[in-house]
């Protein structure tokens, strides 16, 4: 297990805070395209019927978390920074795939990794949500991921 | 005696059907939301300054004795015999209500002007006054949200504007204000002043009364003759061959996509057919007509959707299972911080979309790059506008940009 890894990006996720630049609004959105397509690779590499792109890549791998990093990581989806469901999804599967990546077969490493652009989204001083069907970056815009 | 701050507020279509009506005062005691009559026509009162405005002179004949809840503690009764049918149309028209109940009349009733007989027959206060509800609503929809709406009020002394000055009520009021404007658009208008650019040069406090002021002039038609090329706002129909007309609800996977939460497509039928606004309202406190609202506009109005540069989808929104999971736990009374932003977001979408036209998002060319809609200052759509759901942030200048331009105000 990554568990180095992962314990450094669960620092990084309680450290977030300020810092959204409105500079950046193409490249947060590009994040965000970059996640969706990763996830769509996952999805089409896979054969599943996943309906959303926000879903575990490590499902299907059991993966159990170290007690310490699993309280950490639940104390900060329930402490005052009061994460939204999506934001939590994305942090919770990015930290279980860090944990799993070694366990992994070494051709499914990459295309599972499919939260990265978020993390960095968030690192960055983004934010992300669904809402009716597109992916919301707050002050920056929306990309319809659904099918019309 | 008359009741200061008494905003009285009434629409309705002809035909039986249950009128849309409001009444409140500025302590927030009084807030009836719905009674019944037949007839049409739609009229506003301030009774504190006795002044009255009609839009028609439609007959209407109200109901037999009836009985609605007054937030904040009270029941109002009416009693139909009082007044039976009346013809609205002119100032000072018999509004013969007989009012009883309880609550604190001493704090919404004074002395002074033409009351048109409301308060008259007011008994000695029966119930102890209960604390305003927006103490707990907009406190708790974020201390950057808080701002906008409940001190937006503060500076504005016009009668006109009280329907929005109402603090507890002051979403609900801008949907007041719409039908204010189809009896005197220019009163609410001029009420604003040139107002907003002082405030956008005071800071945070000055911001935050921004919006409130805003909200005042946004359903003014000369100011939505100015907003609609802006934003270029033009309506799916007239875009026909760029429409997708697609079936309410959603299609499945092409390959392009996502399918979207087939799952949470039944837990939004499972929530029209649930009888939960009132549970809502009490443990959100949110008036029901708000939350009956955006119940409506998230679960079963049909929209027209830009999904593209000039291109648009006809249907109800995509189904979310976090949607789902937020409105039944706020119906057992739970996850109710978060249920409150969903609602704040969605009622001040549902209210640009409904009563300004303004779309979604905006369709026009230049608010799309490469599939994404990057909103602007000048092409936005109402979710641009809206407070933000899930996330307790301030209005960014982003949005007051757009709020300004969409006031005709670069």
């Amino acid at each position: 297990m990554s568990l180095s890894e992962a314990k450094r990006v669960m620092e990084s996720i309680e450290s977030l805070g300020e810092g959204f630049d409105p500079g950046k609004a193409k490249h947060y959105m590009s994040l965000v395209k970059e996640f969706v397509s990763r996830a769509r690779q996952f999805r089409e590499s896979h054969g599943l019927a996943l309906t959303s792109p926000f879903f575990d890549p490590t499902e299907q791998l059991q993966v159990i978390l170290p007690e310490c990093l699993e309280r950490r990581l639940r104390d900060w989806e329930t402490g005052p920074s009061r994460p939204n469901p999506y934001i939590k999804m994305a942090c919770r599967g990015y930290i279980r795939y860090l944990a799993a990546r070694e366990d992994l077969p070494p051709d499914q490493r990459e295309v599972a990794d499919i939260y990265a652009p978020l993390i960095r989204l968030l690192t960055e001083g983004g934010s992300f949500y669904m809402h009716h069907g597109d992916i919301c970056i707050p002050d920056v815009g929306t990309l319809p991921v659904v099918a019309y | 005696m008359v009741a200061t701050g008494f905003f009285h507020d009434e629409n309705w279509y002809v035909g039986d059907e249950t009128r849309d009506a409001s009444y409140s005062s500025d302590d927030g005691l009084a807030d009836v939301i719905a009674v019944e009559s037949s007839g049409g026509g739609s009229f506003a009162s301030d009774y504190s300054s006795g002044t009255h405005w009609s839009s028609s002179s439609s007959t209407t004949t109200y109901s037999p004795d009836g009985e609605a809840s007054v937030v904040g503690g009270s029941t109002m009764t009416w009693t139909a015999t009082s007044f039976g049918s009346t013809t609205q149309g002119a100032s000072g028209a018999p509004y013969a209500y007989s009012f009883s109940g309880g609550g604190d009349p001493d704090a919404w009733i004074a002395g002074g002007g033409d009351d048109g007989g409301l308060g008259a027959s007011w008994d000695e206060p029966a119930i102890e006054p209960t604390p305003p509800l927006y103490e707990g609503y907009w406190w708790e929809v974020g201390k950057g949200l808080k701002g906008y709406f409940y001190d937006a009020p503060k500076s504005l002394a016009s009668g006109v504007a009280s329907a929005v000055a109402h603090p507890i009520r002051t979403i609900e009021g801008i949907g007041d204000l719409v039908e204010r404007l189809a009896t005197d658009p220019g009163a609410v208008v001029g009420a604003v002043g040139d107002a907003v650019g002082r405030k956008l040069e005071s800071g945070t406090e000055g911001q935050a009364e921004l919006f409130g002021d805003v909200a005042l002039a946004i359903f003014g038609p000369q100011v939505l003759a100015k907003a609609a090329p802006l934003v270029g706002l033009k309506k799916a129909a007239e875009t026909a061959e760029a429409v997708e007309a697609v079936e309410a609800g959603f299609r499945g996977a092409t390959g392009a996509g996502w399918a979207g939460d087939l799952g949470a497509a039944a837990r939004y039928a499972e929530i029209l057919a649930t009888d939960d606004v009132a549970a809502l309202a009490k443990h959100a406190g949110v008036p029901e007509n708000v939350v009956s609202s955006v119940k409506t506009h998230l679960f079963d109005t049909v929209h027209e959707i830009p999904i593209g540069p000039d291109k648009w989808y006809v249907g109800r929104f995509h189904p979310s299972t976090e949607i789902a999971d937020l409105w039944q736990a706020a119906s057992r009374g739970e996850r109710i911080d978060e249920f409150r932003l969903l609602i704040g977001h969605e009622y001040a979408e549902h209210v640009l979309m409904k009563y300004t036209g303004l779309p979604y998002r905006s369709p026009h060319p230049s608010a799309w790059d490469e599939g994404a809609s990057m909103a602007t200052s000048t092409h936005f759509g109402a979710h641009d506008m809206a407070p933000h759901a899930w996330e307790p942030r301030p209005l960014s200048d982003l949005q007051i940009m757009m709020w300004e331009n969409f006031l005709g105000r670069p």
